[in-house]
């Protein structure tokens, strides 16, 4: 009897368990409900602009959904040092696909060693941010020119960083005889370069440059001589960010990328002799 | 804590070393005695008899008991000269009583047959019961031919499959992959063998069979943690399964058909009652009847083959060959269209060939096993007509074993080598990659049975390799107490160990609709995995017909590979490595009267894995042991095969010639990922030139938590009934049955991308015919 009625109250357990579940929930949400990561961001501020750029988006429910809109966001950076804040302004852009996409410009120029917050707010509250700070103005060094003829060179060395700038290249300020105004011929080097010891170096082809520098502004190889005014290399650096731009850690709330480029010249004086070798006559001025 | 635990070793040894020579190598009047073994079989089918209980008592009142062996055999050394009584018996037959006279230093050897008995099968239950109450070790649980009939199937079939996923701890993310996770380890981790030989990919593509029909098996050592030294090459759990002989007296066999398998078994003796042969064929039938009987497709096509041939050379040697094939193909997350199979579909093909040599020296106290076995495995992953991976593994294996039963002590030893080559290919336009990794090692396994209370069981292993990893070290210890001696009621036992894994097995565990497994040797260079055990629990008899047990384990693993969610939603697979924690309690009542039995089990379990930031590996790009630089951020998540509780209770009802059973299965939700949504990630690069925020990107996927949300929980309730026919020259078994009877729509699969739902078996009703022989 007694074991009659444990089979009875174990079934009836076992019956209550299971109608209990029955009814349980099975429905999948796949969407977080309250995410805080809402906003996609790419872009960058850069050091020889006066205007910024930067894409915002929010995110989609789907793959294929239609990117919703921005109302009631609003775009500003602050600079950390001196906290000062830019509204920027949107515009919507027609993307390579064809699609509408939102940009929003900011009026200023960042300065070097700045770091700069992003702030996106949305319905007047702080959603998400991003920072960065732009690259410090490597110091370098010029060494001496060397070697003869189309071979006259010369070796620059920039400190402190490793690896190619991602852009690179070679600035000389002439004037043509008897004429004060000076022009401005820029060459692109696109040479790799090696790393050194603290810092990264390229060689400068002066006697080659000057060719160009004839060919640019139109004087004749044998004709009188220009005069050289200014030489200097002008390097773009990029900020920190870049380096893992796959994973940045300096979005607070938002996906995508946000980062800087500094834009540095670096000049240096050649000595009389070597602007008498490349066919200049020196009318360099101080640094 | 190095010295303690050397000192710990040290004692062991030591005290391993004091039994031995206390036990057997002393050398006084022990010279004089005898030794005293034999063969059990079956009188009727002249199966061997597993497990048969010998007691040797003398005239002084000394009683000795053993178990005979997985080959039928038993031994009793130093037995004094003089009158003995020997008992055998055996569930569902008749004991064999014999008085023998035993002469100083002889050797006798006994082959005894038992008749089967006409026993009730209630009683047979609670002997059962009995019989397996006195094994209990820590974390193992014996699987017999008669818990497997408990488990409802759409089958009149019975299979392996369907019974581990009652057992606590044992975890499925599906009825359709194959894929089984023991107490947090995962299914590349768990070692199944098939007479020895280590079988790949052990269960078919729907989730209630494995490659082992119910009839070729005698019975399975399931370790769910916790082995001993014998077993390696794995850190989570041990499937060891020993396949029963073909009949040696007579033609026996039976054929079944049911909507999800056809079946065919076939027992023949051969030269002269000393050799059988056993073939089992299956295939599935489910993709031709599935339209018509459910409605809907189920394109999964799959079947086994099974082939053993046993013989005895002499009384005291045998020697038996065992052939496996399986294949599987199917897509697994085909619902609404078989025309997906064309295009994606999972499939995979087991071979495996083994020989297996057992002798019994007449005058010496031990027994050796020699075994070889090839066991492989092909299997291939079609996304698209054009994009397929396809991967294979070939093993090659020697082993030598050595056990010496000496009394109260056992000492088992043996030395093993393996090779393994690995091939796979990772795309339609990638080259194939090819490898390999030669291994040896040896193990020692003892026993020592202190007193009444008291057994321990110290091993240790030891593998070496070729290349890839230095020695690989694995201590092993057991402990079992019965407080009150042999009568007792209440039992403990504890394990500890040790386990390395060498062979690895990559898979999208992200992804449970991608069961394709890259096997490969562990990379030179990085750590290979491995895994402390830990068990304790409590198996107790409270009345005759209930049995409670307990048990609490916690599993340490280290240099796990685990994949990295991609950002990009069409990104490849990459891994890192972490380090896993599973711990959790594993409760279980069996209620076993006359005509009625019902199991119940319960498992609470928690699996964390836990990543450190740092460098992963790429793996879909030639070259698996590739190292690619990519930053993953550290944290602590629940892998998504973190069933955190989970019911199971089954109920069988027998009367007469019918039986119904039942079964009810419950599992908390399993971890997923969920999204915050998607976005065009535009190539940093790219962005400082022209165009550059203007550029089309590519569509990246938001994450929240990792796995920090519970999908929907499972349950299932399966019923079944039987009823049996005997006519003149057959008997039949006709089976009725309801899979999923409350069509509960249980989540398999949910593609997050696209909202996609698999759901897992709907309601099947089934309806099975089994024809034996008598």
């Amino acid at each position: 009897m007694k074991r009659k009625k444990y089979i009875s109250l174990v079934f009836g357990v076992w019956s209550f368990s299971l109608l209990s579940v029955i009814g349980c929930e099975n429905v999948i949400s796949p969407l977080t409900d309250d995410s805080d990561k809402v906003f996609a961001i790419h872009g960058f501020l850069d050091m020889a602009a006066d205007t910024q750029f930067v894409r915002v988006s929010a995110l989609r429910s789907a793959i294929l959904a239609e990117q919703p809109g921005l109302e009631n966001v609003v775009v500003q950076s602050v600079d950390q040092n001196t906290l000062e804040v830019v509204v920027w302004s949107d515009l919507v852009i027609e993307l390579d696909d064809g699609t509408e996409g939102i940009l929003f410009f900011g009026l200023f120029t960042p300065m070097s060693e700045r770091t700069y917050e992003l702030q996106v707010l949305k319905d007047g509250n702080l959603v998400a941010t991003g920072k960065t700070t732009l690259p410090e103005s490597p110091p370098y060094f010029a060494g001496t020119p060397s070697g003869d003829t189309l071979q006259f060179s010369q070796i620059i060395v920039v400190e402190g960083i490793t690896g190619r700038p991602f852009e690179v290249g070679i600035r000389y300020e002439v004037s043509r005889p008897s004429e004060d105004l000076p022009e401005t011929v820029f060459i692109e080097y696109q040479q790799d370069g090696s790393n050194t010891l603290g810092g990264w170096q390229f060689e400068v082809f002066l006697k080659r440059d000057q060719f160009s520098v004839l060919q640019q502004i139109d004087w004749p190889l044998f004709g009188p001589p220009l005069e050289l005014r200014r030489v200097s290399a002008f390097v773009s650096l990029k900020s920190e960010e870049w380096a893992n731009a796959s994973n940045p850690d300096n979005f607070e709330n938002a996906h995508g990328f946000f980062g800087s480029v500094g834009r540095f010249e670096l000049p240096w004086i050649l000595t009389p002799d070597d602007v008498g070798k490349l066919g200049y006559v020196d009318r360099q001025g101080p640094l | 804590m190095f010295r303690i635990r050397r000192r710990h070793l040290i004692y062991l040894c030591t005290l391993a070393l004091l039994q031995v020579v206390r036990s057997g190598w002393s050398l006084d009047a022990r010279a004089q005695r005898s030794a005293i073994s034999g063969l059990v079989t079956s009188t009727d089918s002249g199966n061997l008899l597993v497990g048969a209980t010998v007691v040797l008592d003398d005239l002084i009142g000394e009683r000795r008991a053993v178990a005979t062996s997985s080959e039928g055999l038993f031994r009793f050394n130093r037995v004094r000269p003089g009158v003995h009584t020997l008992t055998v018996s055996f569930i569902g037959f008749e004991s064999w009583v014999d008085t023998l006279q035993v002469a100083p230093a002889t050797n006798q050897f006994l082959e005894i047959q038992l008749f089967e008995q006409e026993t009730e099968l209630g009683e047979l239950v609670i002997e059962t019961i009995r019989t397996e109450a006195d094994r209990y070790i820590a974390g193992l649980e014996t699987i017999t031919p008669r818990a497997l009939s408990r488990v409802p199937m759409p089958d009149v079939n019975y299979d392996l499959a369907g019974y581990l996923l009652t057992l606590p701890g044992f975890v499925s993310t599906g009825d359709r992959g194959g894929q089984l996770f023991v107490r947090g380890g995962t299914p590349t981790q768990n070692l199944v063998l098939l007479d020895g030989i280590p079988i790949y990919q052990p269960f078919h593509i729907v989730g209630f069979y494995s490659a082992f029909p119910a009839d070729i098996i005698s019975y399975a050592d399931v370790y769910a943690g916790g082995f001993g030294a014998r077993y390696g090459g794995r850190i989570s759990s041990v499937i060891d399964i020993v396949s029963t002989n073909g009949n040696k007296k007579r033609v026996d066999g039976a054929a079944t058909l049911a909507p999800f398998l056809t079946s065919l078994r076939v027992e023949l003796p051969i030269a002269n009652e000393d050799v059988s042969l056993l073939v089992s064929w299956r295939e599935s039938v489910i993709e031709r009847v599935a339209p018509r009987l459910l409605g809907q497709e189920l394109p999964f096509h799959f079947g086994d083959l099974f082939a053993k041939i046993h013989g005895f050379m002499t009384p005291t040697s045998s020697v038996s060959i065992t052939v496996l094939r399986t294949f599987d193909k199917g897509n697994v997350l085909a619902q609404e269209s078989v025309n997906d199979l064309d295009v994606r579909s999972s499939s995979w093909k087991n071979q495996a060939y083994g020989l297996r040599y057992l002798f019994l020296p007449p005058d010496y106290p031990a027994m050796f096993e020699f075994a070889v076995h090839y066991s492989g495995m092909e299997s291939e992953f079609r996304l698209t007509e054009e994009e397929f991976r396809s991967s294979q593994v070939q093993s090659f294996g020697l082993n030598m074993q050595f056990h010496y039963l000496l009394g109260d002590t056992q000492l088992h030893f043996g030395i093993f080598g393996n090779t393994n080559i690995f091939d796979y290919r990772l795309g339609a336009n990638q080259r194939a990659q090819r490898s390999s990794v030669t291994s040896g090692g040896g193990f020692a396994d003892t026993q020592f049975i202190l007193n009444d209370m008291l057994r321990i069981e110290p091993g240790v292993r030891f593998e070496s390799f070729s290349h890839g990893t230095s020695m690989s070290i694995g201590p092993r210890f057991r402990a079992t107490l019965l407080p009150w001696g042999s009568r007792s009621r209440h039992q403990f036992s504890a394990a500890w160990g040790r386990y390395h894994q060498q062979i690895v097995g990559l898979n999208n565990e992200q992804d449970v609709s991608e069961v394709f497994t890259i096997w490969a040797s562990s990379p030179q260079a990085q750590a290979v995995p491995e895994a402390t055990h830990v068990i304790a629990g409590w198996k107790g008899r409270l009345f005759p017909w209930l049995e409670l047990s307990a048990e609490g384990y916690r599993k340490w693993m280290k240099n796990l590979a685990f994949p990295v969610f991609s950002e990009s939603v069409d990104g490849t697979t990459r891994f890192t490595q972490v380090e896993g924690d599973a711990r959790g309690v594993d409760l279980k009542m069996e209620v076993n009267l006359r005509s009625f039995y019902m199991g119940a089990s319960y498992a609470l379990a928690e699996v964390t894995y836990t990543r450190e930031s740092g460098v992963g590996r790429t793996i879909l790009i030639p070259g698996v042991v590739t190292t690619a630089s990519f930053q993953e951020d550290a944290g602590t998540f629940f892998p998504p095969h973190d069933r955190r509780h989970q019911l199971n209770v089954l109920a069988q009802y027998e009367w007469g010639r019918n039986q119904l059973g039942f079964r009810w299965q419950f599992g908390s939700g399993l971890p997923f990922t969920k999204v915050n949504g998607y976005y065009q990630s535009l190539d940093s690069d790219k962005l400082t030139s022209s165009g550059g925020l203007t550029q089309t990107g590519s569509t990246f996927v938001s994450r929240s938590t990792l796995y920090g949300e519970r999908l929907p929980n499972y349950h299932r309730f399966d019923v079944s009934y039987e009823r049996r026919f005997t006519f003149e020259r057959v008997d039949a078994t006709l089976q009725l049955g309801v899979i999923n009877a409350l069509n509960r729509e249980n989540i398999f699969s949910y593609n997050i991308f696209t909202g996609d739902r698999v759901n897992q078996l709907p309601l099947i009703p089934s309806v099975g015919l089994k024809i034996e022989l008598p």
